[in-house]
């Protein structure tokens, strides 16, 4: 089987290099090689190329030009060239001439499956090797441009031009060997066990190179730059990683089922001697409806199944972890100017975790399946309760340590929660099918021991003992001041704070407001507000179709979930070259004293410390997909030799409803915590056809 | 049966015995702790280190009366809470840290001489006292950590040592650092800006002068042995004649002023190289003063003297200025080179200043030192940060002379003060002039070291060791005389003499029962319970 596809995406910027191509390439073949012997080969290729700005888009970047840097000046000098009069925003010369980021990805990824089966009876026997060759190739080119006054460049982006290169090769070689082997005693017993291995070896290689200061500002390549500045640098990561592992797995007539598995596994990126460790599970199931007592008495119950399992895993170091944390390493930088030269030096920067060890996640589940009307009615109900212990945790060390602090295997998280799934098909008539479908699920969790980290700080905390992950910390609001004498009487908040500034409450009547110790004992005037992490996930799904009509509605959306966004990105003038928003002009004024906003002036931070005021609450519902389709029937398609033709309308993220109140249309309910100027959230619509032959 | 489990528990056993391959992994492009601390390169390249905590630009000048920002400032006006952490805390055991395991790691490179070795062992001596004396001067008695800590020392929970402790080791520090130390004409122009003997000393009489002084002024402990320290380290480098003064004071903040031939800065904080090679840049002059992040107060601008000599309170040239150019007529002319004033050089976009931008220079006044139109431009200034000037040593020699003796001789004024004096195009200093003006020698001492130090972030340190910042800082926070002629139409307040007021007395306190030392974070706190709070914190 061979397929091919493409896609392309333009990104939101009309000028300059913004977009997206794919193209992948997808091989599949299974020969039979003898009686027992298969080979299953699968071979993909991609190919990515991205193109965009070299400059950065976020926070203090191209986005914040647009929607925040003083625009009243154009673009351009009446001659036509870029304008760089006062603080002008500069986005459109940027984006234009500024240069480029190319990003080109290579994949290459294959799985081969090499497959003995019943050599004897019941027993197949598998060895699957999976590479990945994947070169990616970074050029970004920092173009200069001259900014002009009227007659004269007054500044340049980028006054320097460079010129960068990266070369980065990961290749990945992933080896697995599994022997499976079923077989029945009897009618009603059977058996299956599986042995296997496992090996993963990843090695990434980097080369990073810049020159500055090219002779050409339009034909940028290494080979013109200023030998002075040229510079180099490589990065090779590698690990490994093994396994062992066996499942044995009893059935009994399909009523009774049991599981156990347990595996050992070893990683390279921890200490030696602590890099194996063992991990058990097991599972029963209970089919009850398969009972012989059950079917008679409760006939509109199609299925009843329990199920409960418990096990162990070792935990996902792999993104917290780096692949020699272990190690007394030095790093070196050349930041330094001595003796009027580029220096050099050599630095710790951290102390080794020499005894890094696997976090252990336990997960104990009881669920269960139910089928009513001979499942047109379907629900799963699961209930967990996890505990990731021995967490890697940094340690919270007095600053006299000097250094970042080792981490220890020492933090313990307990995260519970449940799901339920319900849905419901069935046809009316003989043409329209319909299916709905509902799910909501819910996960708290809260952090039991991490090395005695207790310090709440106002604002975002993501480790506090004994709460939720991922807090949200402020001070309670009480409206605007109305008056100088308000201000008076009430406890210190700031020494700019007068009439129309947000009113804190001194919750702790200490007469000043303040973050207490700054620990769970004693946090002051802060109140809790809550976790970002979302809570009550939901999706529901209608779908239905009709003589070759379509039809599919994706809804998708968050119950509860706090969100402070970047005070800068909030606030109307923290400094004098932020222009305000449209939401900025709703502001206190002794006529408008429940406005939205404060009353406005340069740097005032005080109106913006975190308070529920600015904790915005970023529950959702958004229609994350809909479609609408026609199938052309057969009997016409077929005559031009297309088996199957179907034309289609397909919107993503078309309607939203969120609880940002005032805030909808400034964020989105799924924008990330405290990014300035994110990259704004896209609804996209699409007609397409589809055609098979 | 019985059998199949047999065959499958012994397949089990077999699959967990085995480990078919080894997964251990090293590192390919970082150098590890034991390989390292061979040869003097080694050395150099981890010494080097410590000089990416040299003192950089910033704007502590705000904690004080002579400047302020966009924004009034906790320090200065008296309204901080303890912090819950601080860099103030942290980043200097970051250096000691550093240092210290320098300190302790140096004398494995058994192949390199045993003074080259001590060389940089006293390097890292040098910067541990460095960081020392930042902390002490902020929070007095902090723990004295002297080695390299794991996260299981329990140095780390061990209480603060006493101040004096920390004198005591900083001294030590320096003396075998000034002992071991190359001069600068040793260091050469290669291995200029590295710490050379004579910065050790200078350093030395700058810690004691802090230390002499506070106790002299706040009664706590005996300041004689640390004035006679000042002293005699002051008197070393002069007598060793490896610096002096540089010829112009505006240039010496400028590219005039750059590399070894401006013999004047002992210890500088080095940017460079090109601007094609921008290896280290700040953006001092347009980031902090032009966008206002620090502009001059008026009791800075009040406190220079008229060139014959004489505060404007006591000197018959002074006359009331009608424009804001007449504010530097007669005056000293490092208040010209610290102030911008009408016709100097400014910006791309205005290339001579008339007056300041108020919505910026909240004062009205705006700083100079280091101005630079090119580097406003480029945003990427080059100009070295002087951290320790040759001026600074003749200052301490002459008020550490005076506080020993309560009077100072007309030579030793000569010697230090007057030489300041000449570069400013400002008539002497002498007892004479003192009794005869009805002034007093200390305020006088203190005035020039205000004037010659201005925009170098001294003030602050200088009203907490005199204990005058109880006086000083609750005072109002005053600017430029408005002058209505030259100033757009501005909603500003003024006082009832039309003086610009930025901030009122009213929002200005001082305690001196809790403002001497500074709150340690709140978090060192609960993480070592050991250490307790300083006082009213």
């Amino acid at each position: 089987m061979v397929s091919a596809g493409y896609y392309e995406k333009q990104g939101v910027f009309k000028v300059g290099p913004d977009n997206n191509k794919r193209f992948n390439l997808r091989f599949n073949l299974g020969t039979q090689l003898t009686k027992h012997l298969s080979l299953d080969t699968r071979l993909t290729y991609t190919l990515e190329k991205t193109r965009s700005a070299s400059t950065t888009i976020n926070e203090g970047g191209i986005l914040y030009q647009i929607y925040r840097l003083r625009t009243r000046t154009p673009f351009f000098t009446p001659e036509g060239r870029y304008s760089g009069a006062g603080s002008a925003a500069t986005a459109y010369a940027e984006l234009e001439s500024g240069g480029y980021n190319n990003l080109d990805k290579n994949y290459f990824d294959g799985t081969f499956t090499l497959k003995a089966a019943d050599i004897v009876k019941g027993l197949t026997l598998r060895a699957v090797a999976g590479t990945q060759f994947r070169p990616e190739n970074r050029n970004a080119f920092l173009r200069t441009v001259p900014l002009w006054g009227r007659t004269s460049i007054l500044r340049y982006i980028n006054q320097v031009n460079s010129y960068r290169v990266t070369r980065d090769l990961t290749r990945n070689l992933n080896l697995q060997f599994l022997a499976d082997y079923n077989f029945k005693i009897g009618d009603k017993h059977s058996f299956s066990v599986l042995g296997g291995y496992q090996w993963e070896d990843s090695r990434f290689e980097s080369v990073y190179t810049q020159a500055n200061n090219l002779v050409s500002n339009d034909l940028p390549t290494l080979s013109l730059g200023d030998d002075a500045t040229k510079s180099n640098s490589e990065t090779i990561r590698t690990y490994a990683f093994q396994s062992v592992f066996g499942r044995f797995n009893y059935n009994y007539a399909d009523k009774y089922l049991f599981e156990a598995t347990v595996r050992q596994d070893e990683s390279s990126k921890l200490a030696p001697g602590l890099r194996k460790q063992v991990f058990p599970s097991a599972s029963v199931g209970w089919n009850v409806h398969r009972e012989a007592w059950f079917g008679n008495s409760l006939g509109f119950i199609s299925e009843l199944k329990l199920r409960g399992s418990w096990g162990r895993l070792g935990g996902a170091l792999g993104s917290t972890l780096g692949v020699y944390d272990y190690l007394n390493q030095l790093s070196r930088n050349s930041n330094l100017v001595l003796g009027d030269v580029r220096t050099s030096y050599i630095g710790q920067t951290f102390i080794p975790s020499a005894a890094l060890s696997w976090e252990t996640i336990e997960t104990t589940n009881g669920g269960i399946d139910l089928g009513f009307f001979q499942n047109h009615l379907q629900a799963n109900f699961d209930y967990y309760v996890k505990y990731n212990r021995n967490m890697l945790t940094p340690q919270q060390l007095p600053a006299t340590i000097g250094i970042s602090t080792p981490r220890k295997n020492n933090g313990e998280l307990k995260s519970w929660g449940w799901e339920l799934d319900l849905r419901y098909r069935d046809r009316i008539g003989k043409d329209f099918n319909y299916n709905i479908s509902f799910n909501l699920s819910d996960n708290q969790n809260k952090l039991i021991n991490f090395s005695g980290r207790r310090v709440i700080n106002a604002g975002f905390n993501n480790l506090i003992e004994g709460y939720p992950i991922n807090t949200l910390w402020g001070y309670q609001t009480a409206g605007y001041f109305t008056s100088a004498d308000e201000v008076k009487a009430s406890a210190f908040q700031d020494n700019r704070t007068g009439a129309g500034d947000v009113k804190y409450v001194d919750r702790n009547g200490d007469g000043r407001l303040t973050v207490g110790k700054g620990n769970v004992d004693d946090y002051g005037d802060l109140v809790y507000l809550g976790t970002t992490q979302p809570r009550y996930l939901f999706g529901a799904t209608l779908g239905f179709d009709w003589k070759g009509f379509d039809f599919l509605a994706f809804f998708q959306g968050v119950g509860q979930r706090s969100f402070r966004p970047n005070p800068e990105s909030i606030a109307p003038r923290l400094v004098t070259w932020k222009q305000p928003l449209a939401i900025h002009s709703d502001y206190w004024t002794p006529e408008n004293p429940d406005a939205l906003y404060p009353r406005p002036f340069t740097g005032a931070t005080h109106n913006y410390l975190a308070s529920d005021k600015w904790t915005l609450d970023a529950k959702y519902m958004r229609l994350k997909n809909l479609q609408v389709g026609y199938t052309i029937p057969s009997k016409l398609t077929q005559k031009v030799k297309v088996d199957r033709a179907r034309v289609f309308f397909s919107g993503q993220d078309l309607f939203t409803i969120s609880g940002l109140g005032a805030f909808q249309g400034y964020y989105d309910p799924e924008t990330r915590n405290g990014v300035e100027n994110d990259y704004p959230f896209f609804a996209t619509a699409s007609v397409g056809l589809n055609v098979s032959f | 049966m019985r059998k199949t489990f047999k065959y499958i528990s012994y397949s089990f056993a077999l699959l967990l015995g085995l480990s078919a391959c080894d997964v251990t992994r090293l590192p390919e492009t970082a150098i590890s702790d034991d390989t390292f601390w061979r040869s003097e390169s080694d050395l150099k390249q981890a010494a080097n280190y410590l000089y990416t905590w040299m003192p950089a630009f910033n704007t502590d000048d705000n904690w004080s009366d002579d400047a302020i920002g966009l924004s009034a400032n906790g320090i200065s006006d008296g309204s901080r809470l303890a912090p819950s952490t601080d860099a103030s805390y942290n980043t200097p055991y970051q250096l000691i840290r550093a240092a210290n395991n320098i300190i302790e790691k140096a004398p494995r490179a058994t192949g390199v001489a045993t003074d080259i070795v001590d060389r940089y062992i006293a390097e890292a001596r040098f910067f541990r006292a460095m960081g020392y004396f930042s902390l002490v001067q902020r929070y007095g008695g902090v723990p004295l950590i002297l080695k390299t800590l794991t996260d299981e020392s329990p140095e780390l929970r061990e209480p603060a040592a006493t101040r004096a402790q920390i004198m005591e080791q900083m001294y030590q520090d320096l003396d075998f650092a000034a002992s071991k130390l190359q001069n600068p004409t040793q260091l050469g122009t290669a291995n200029y800006g590295r710490i050379s003997n004579t910065a050790a000393l200078a350093f030395k009489a700058r810690v004691a002068l802090f230390e002499g002084t506070r106790a002299k002024f706040h009664n706590d402990g005996d300041p004689i042995p640390h004035l006679t320290a000042a002293y005699n380290a002051a008197k070393a480098v002069i007598d060793s004649k490896q610096h002096d003064l540089f010829g112009n004071y505006f240039n010496l903040f400028q590219y005039e002023g750059e590399g070894r031939q401006n013999r004047e800065n002992i210890i500088v904080r080095q940017y460079g190289v090109s601007l094609t090679d921008r290896v280290a840049t700040h953006n001092y002059y347009r980031g902090s003063i032009e966008n206002g992040n620090t502009s001059p107060t008026k009791a800075l601008s009040d406190s220079y003297v008229m060139v014959d000599g004489l505060p404007i309170t006591k000197s018959p040239l002074y006359k009331t200025p009608t424009t804001t150019l007449e504010v530097f007529a007669n005056r000293d002319a490092r208040m010209s080179a610290t102030f911008m004033k009408r016709g100097d050089p400014m910006m791309t976009t205005k290339p001579i200043f008339d007056v300041a931008n108020l919505s910026f220079n909240k004062t009205g006044y705006m700083f100079r030192k280091f101005a630079n139109i090119d580097d406003w431009n480029t945003q990427a200034s080059l100009i070295d940060r002087p951290v320790l000037r040759y001026a600074e040593v003749l200052l301490i020699y002459a008020e550490a002379r005076f506080e020993l003796d309560s009077k100072i001789s007309d030579a030793d004024l000569d010697l230090t003060i007057n030489r300041l004096r000449a570069r400013a195009g400002v008539a002497k200093l002498t007892n004479d002039l003192v009794t005869t003006n009805g002034l007093t020698m200390r305020e006088e001492i203190r005035r020039e070291r205000r004037s010659e130090l201005a925009q170098e972030g001294f003030r602050y340190w200088d009203l907490i060791r005199w204990k005058t910042a109880e006086i000083e800082l609750p005072k109002p926070i005053l600017g430029i005389y408005f002058f209505k002629s030259e100033f757009p139409p501005a909603t500003v307040n003024l006082t009832p003499d039309s003086f610009i007021l930025v901030q009122a007395t009213s929002f200005r306190k001082f305690d001196p029962a809790r403002d001497y030392l500074w709150p340690l974070p709140i978090n060192e706190i609960s993480l070592n319970p050991a250490l307790k709070q300083n006082p009213g914190w």
